[in-house]
């Protein structure tokens, strides 16, 4: 924990040292017609560019350490504008990293515990393409079909006969296989396929029914935001005011809940399969314990150990997923902050040290958390 | 009799390790067929602009904004460029991009990692608190902050060289853990007790050893590879314009998905099946090297 310091000391000077070393600030000045050479002279006074590194870089520590990280090229405090950023972007990266986390930890077990069911191939499927779909053009895609083509149908809803001879095959298919399944396995009796085939259907029928009529009934007017962070105008009532979070934040929630979920579930699956494999296991199978023990108590606990370490890695795969998502969702947050100070037309040598540091000192923080999540988790570690 | 046994030695030599590991992956069919689709792809991209009619920067004025045809088949865009080329164009540079940083975060990776790993100590902890150091801010962020600023940014190999540069610590751990073990084995303790020396013990007896799971790894990068340059490249800060790449064409047309949708998915759907044979590909290997992980016992 005490390496975090010096740690945070070493970020802060490599990304000093990127930062003063990449760009001019005052490109854009320089090029201007009609500037003289006392303002740009000015300008670098103001801005501090004339002074050597050491004196730069103290001076930025020394505002970083009181609060206010500077000021941008504009003279505003950095501070303000990027802790309203990170207000955001926090708000989507817990909401979805908490998601991922949940369904992730319960697919990886299921996967693990029933290793090469169709169960097991379908959901590893799913997450291999979730690893290899590019963010950017998910979020497009989702923008289109979540958002512009839902609204659509729900202001009239419908489906084609196409559409619904389609489902009833799908749903009714797999429904059927899961049947044939448990008759194989001798978990039900033989004629288990066309019954649970039925059952999956009427049961499916029953909710779009209900569903429709629910839909019928209302004005939802368009629904799903493809733009913002939250509703311009906020609801009076409280119910209205949660619904307007929802409606914004839905789309961005399920790309990055896409980017994390694939990780855990893939993580959590191996490190379960090397649990079930593993003595401890056999020996408590073998005590006569039963499975939901075994299961549970002795092969997941243990499991948990290597995902805490994949917690803390994926950090920065979401925020840069973060950063990407909020740009094609046009969310004010620490992506647009991020893009903003790189290329606002030329670099924001403040606004850009201020945001890498922030990103970096969560990174740390986190790992300090997966420390202290080790500890909890294994007796080795908590022993010592 | 003794021709026989002749015979049967030498058909144990022929099974070598390597072979028996190609044989397992060969069995791997999902693996197989995506390397399969990989070279496809690899080979018509590099190769295909030579035998395809139109380039990428030519305009088809006769056929603007046009649904994919027989002439045109991925379609064209509103000044008349050939979607299919540009795709090749793209994918080409995406690849290109991808293989070298590929390589260069590897030998990175390997190199640093095995020094870590064999000489231990103050070396170890030097190289690893450095490789936390650059662990705590994402790739993209650092990458995008360096190609965005300096005047090479823009050009293809400058990205290669700021991304396999940034990307060697995912490598250097698992090349490090490796070397950890290894070191203590029997055969490098006897090869050490003859006198051979550091590197030749290093490279010629440790690093033989490790070879799966490094190639699993640089496999698997190329997939990660490809995912950062792109979204480097749709944010703006990676390939720039009068060069093409995959992340860029998805940036140019996103806004004709509504009207004209097949600009915007044929760029999108090729990242994705590189990837995603890529990563079939890093699995099946994985499994070859590493036959451990079987069926559960019950």
């Amino acid at each position: 924990m005490i390496i975090a310091i010096p740690l945070l000391f070493a970020a802060s000077l490599l990304t000093f040292f990127l930062v003063v070393n990449s760009g001019d600030p005052l490109e854009a000045l320089r090029v201007k017609p009609g500037i003289s050479q006392q303002i740009i002279r000015n300008e670098e006074i103001r801005l501090g560019l004339d002074k050597p590194f050491v004196e730069r870089y103290s001076i930025w520590a020394g505002s970083f350490v009181t609060g206010n990280m500077g000021l941008d090229m504009k003279g505003r405090p950095v501070w303000p504008q990027l802790w309203s950023a990170i207000k955001y972007t926090m708000r989507l990266v817990i909401i979805a990293e908490l998601l991922a986390l949940t369904v992730g930890l319960m697919i990886g077990i299921i996967g693990g515990v029933r290793q090469y069911s169709m169960f097991d191939y379908s959901t590893t499927f799913v997450s291999f393409i979730f690893f290899s779909l590019p963010v950017f053009w998910f979020a497009n895609l989702l923008k289109v079909f979540g958002a512009i083509r839902f609204n659509d149908w729900l202001e009239s809803p419908g489906v084609s006969w196409l559409v619904a001879v389609m489902l009833t095959v799908l749903i009714g298919g797999s429904f059927a296989l899961i049947g044939r399944k448990r008759e194989q396995l001798r978990l039900a009796r033989p004629g288990a396929g066309l019954k649970w085939a039925g059952i999956g259907l009427s049961l499916t029928g029953l909710s779009m029914a209900s569903l429709a009529l629910y839909v019928r009934n209302r004005e939802f007017g368009r629904f799903v935001k493809t733009l913002g962070s939250e509703p311009r105008i906020l609801a009076d009532s409280f119910g209205e005011r949660i619904w307007g979070y929802v409606a914004h934040g839905l789309l961005p929630v399920i790309v990055l809940f896409a980017i994390s979920y694939a990780g855990y579930s893939r993580y959590m699956r191996a490190s379960m399969l090397e649990q079930l494999n593993a003595d401890h296991v056999r020996m408590a199978r073998a005590k006569g314990l039963s499975e939901s023990r075994v299961i549970l108590r002795h092969a997941f606990r243990n499991a948990l150990i290597p995902i805490a370490t994949i917690a803390t890695l994926s950090w920065g795969g979401l925020i840069a997923g973060a950063v990407i998502t909020e740009r094609v969702f046009a969310w004010n947050g620490m992506g647009d902050f991020f893009i903003d100070s790189l290329a606002n037309p030329s670099p924001d040598p403040n606004r850009l040290l201020a945001f890498v540091m922030v990103t970096a000192a969560a990174t740390i923080f986190f790992n300090i958390i997966a420390d202290v999540i080790y500890a909890f988790l294994d007796p080795r570690i908590r022993a010592n | 009799m003794e021709s026989a046994l002749r015979e049967v030695e030498f058909a144990l030599e022929i099974r070598s390790s390597w072979r028996t590991i190609l044989g397992r992956f060969l069995r791997h069919r999902l693996a197989v067929a995506s390397l399969t689709v990989l070279i496809f792809i690899f080979l018509t991209s590099i190769f295909g602009r030579m035998i395809w009619q139109f380039d990428y920067l030519e305009r088809d004025t006769s056929n603007l904004s046009k649904p994919p045809s027989w002439l045109h088949p991925f379609g064209t865009d509103s000044l008349g460029k050939d979607m299919l080329a540009l795709t090749l164009r793209g994918a080409q540079r995406s690849i290109l991009i991808a293989s070298m940083v590929s390589l260069l975060s590897s030998t990175i990776g390997v190199i640093l990692g095995s020094i870590a790993g064999y000489f231990r100590g103050w070396i170890d902890a030097l190289l690893m608190r450095f490789t936390d150091l650059l662990l705590t801010i994402p790739l993209l962020i650092l990458a995008g902050c360096i190609s965005w600023q300096f005047d090479g940014g823009g050009s293809w190999w400058f990205l290669a060289l700021v991304l396999g540069g940034l990307s060697w610590q995912g490598t250097a751990r698992i090349v490090r853990g490796e070397f950890l073990a290894l070191r203590e084995r029997e055969f490098v303790e006897a090869a050490r007790a003859i006198g051979v020396p550091t590197l030749r013990i290093i490279f010629r007896h440790i690093l033989p050893n490790a070879l799966g799971p490094i190639i699993v790894s640089a496999t698997l990068s190329i997939a990660g590879a490809i995912l950062v340059e792109t979204a480097l490249s749709y944010l703006g800060l990676g390939i720039r314009a009068p060069d093409s790449s995959l992340g860029l064409l998805v940036s140019d047309y996103q806004a004709a998905f509504q009207t004209r949708p097949w600009l915007f998915w044929f760029p999108g759907i090729f990242i994705v099946i590189i990837c995603l044979s890529v990563n079939f590909v890093g699995d099946g290997l994985r499994d070859a090297f590493d036959p451990k992980q079987l069926r559960t016992r019950k």
